[in-house]
């Protein structure tokens, strides 16, 4: 198992509750069985669109996820 | 001399002179969107002395706005915004361009006004705007100022500058999810809305004065929790790809289409397009159409580049076959005034 740290903003954050949360995940996780993890423990996670940032890098799905790495999951605001 | 003391403080700048001046007097800023947004960024640019700003918003002032659109008065409630932001911004400098679009952008008109401009400053409450402003500007190859406010955080960055990252590598759409509300559902502070529209206007100078350090990286301040957060992108192909598709599917349908051209036609229709390049698929280099002469020189397919694609392409071949397949392949590419001479350079030989 490997701890991670996720920020999260706007609406991610609503959700969440938290601007941050400590995660326990298996080792060489990859973004998109994070998004999956994300999004069965919170639901409504996976009715909106969001990216994900690996130390404050946009990362695509196959990407994998290491102990001390900063997660972020970020959404498109709309407000003008 | 009105103008040097108009802007004197900035004329003062290091690294700002008079050539830099006349550099941003010089370009034209297209502003979608007259809301909280539009409201920070429209005096500042046009108060600077950038030389032509056009403001699109289809809405009209509501009490509700007032909160945080700053350029609009109690006694302008019902007026449009686009129109009342222009009067505004010709108040504050006269020396300036201010043109008023009071309507929606819309897939429609979309290509035609942001063609008119340089750079595009998205100020706009929604999501599939948001969209159409890319892929329209990844099609013209123009930088988009993007700014969104959410609550007490916003969002901003400048998107296709230079080749980086575009809206669509940062947020690739997923239809089946639903897009964030906008502020008139989720509520927002206005001087959060004021804040990022700063950082817009600040954008837009450093893109068109060439000084200063471009920020093509998604920044998200939290001024509200003194936090600040960024995210690198690559620039993705596969998004980029997405973006000309959509635009080469939207842009005038009526045009989209391969039009056929009899061999009697062809004199009037070299006259109507006298820079049209001439495409023959028998072989040869591309060439601007030849009214004095109507020859046919042969021509490589692959030497046409992307910014050929607002001109009128002809394509012939010998029979008027290949050139028919060839016609559709150009129409897929993204090029809107495909001709097809039928029959192909034999006929018109034999007439």
């Amino acid at each position: 198992m490997q701890r991670i740290e996720l920020l999260a903003f706007g609406q991610t954050e609503e959700i969440l509750g938290a601007q941050s949360v400590t995660l326990e995940l298996k080792e060489d996780l990859i973004v998109d069985e994070l998004r999956a993890f994300l999004e069965k423990e919170y639901s409504r996670l996976s009715e909106i669109n969001y990216s994900v940032a690996l130390n404050q890098k946009g990362v695509e799905g196959s990407e994998k996820i290491k102990e001390g790495d900063i997660v972020a999951i970020l959404p498109p605001f709309a407000g003008g | 001399m009105k103008k040097r003391e108009r802007y004197k403080r900035q004329l003062l700048l290091p690294e700002w002179n008079e050539e830099v001046q006349k550099k941003l007097d010089q370009s034209s800023v297209l502003v979608v969107g007259a809301g909280g947004l539009g409201a920070a960024t429209l005096p500042y640019i046009a108060a600077a002395g950038l030389g032509h700003t056009g403001i699109v918003d289809h809405d009209h002032i509501s009490r509700s706005n007032l909160q945080r659109q700053i350029l609009f008065k109690e006694s302008e409630i019902g007026s449009n915004k686009a129109e009342r932001a222009a009067q505004f911004l010709q108040d504050l400098n006269p020396d300036v361009l201010v043109k008023p679009y009071p309507f929606r952008l819309t897939e429609e008109n979309a290509d035609d006004l942001i063609s008119q401009y340089n750079v595009v400053v998205d100020c706009t409450d929604s999501i599939p705007v948001r969209y159409l402003i890319n892929d329209v500007c990844v099609s013209q190859e123009k930088p988009i100022v993007f700014g969104a406010i959410h609550r007490y955080e916003g969002q901003f960055a400048v998107l296709n500058y230079r080749g980086g990252p575009t809206y669509r590598c940062f947020f690739p759409e997923n239809k089946g999810r639903i897009t964030s509300p906008n502020c008139e559902e989720e509520g927002v502070l206005g001087s959060i809305a004021g804040l990022i529209g700063l950082y817009q206007a600040t954008e837009v100078l450093k893109i068109l004065t060439e000084l200063g350090e471009v920020s093509t990286s998604l920044t998200i301040i939290q001024p509200w929790k003194n936090e600040t957060f960024k995210m690198y992108k690559e620039r993705n192909d596969r998004q980029v790809e997405i973006a000309r598709n959509n635009s080469s599917k939207r842009s005038r349908p009526d045009e989209r289409k391969v039009r056929l051209l009899q061999t009697k036609e062809l004199m009037d229709w070299a006259s109507d397009y006298p820079h049209a390049l001439v495409v023959n698929m028998t072989g040869g280099p591309i060439r601007e159409v030849n009214l004095s002469q109507l020859e046919f020189p042969g021509s490589n397919p692959d030497q046409l580049y992307m910014e050929d694609r607002e001109r009128a392409l002809l394509v012939v071949c010998s029979h008027g076959i290949n050139s028919r397949s060839a016609s559709e392949y150009f129409i897929e590419k993204g090029f809107n005034k495909v001709f097809h001479l039928e029959g192909g350079i034999q006929k018109f030989r034999e007439e």
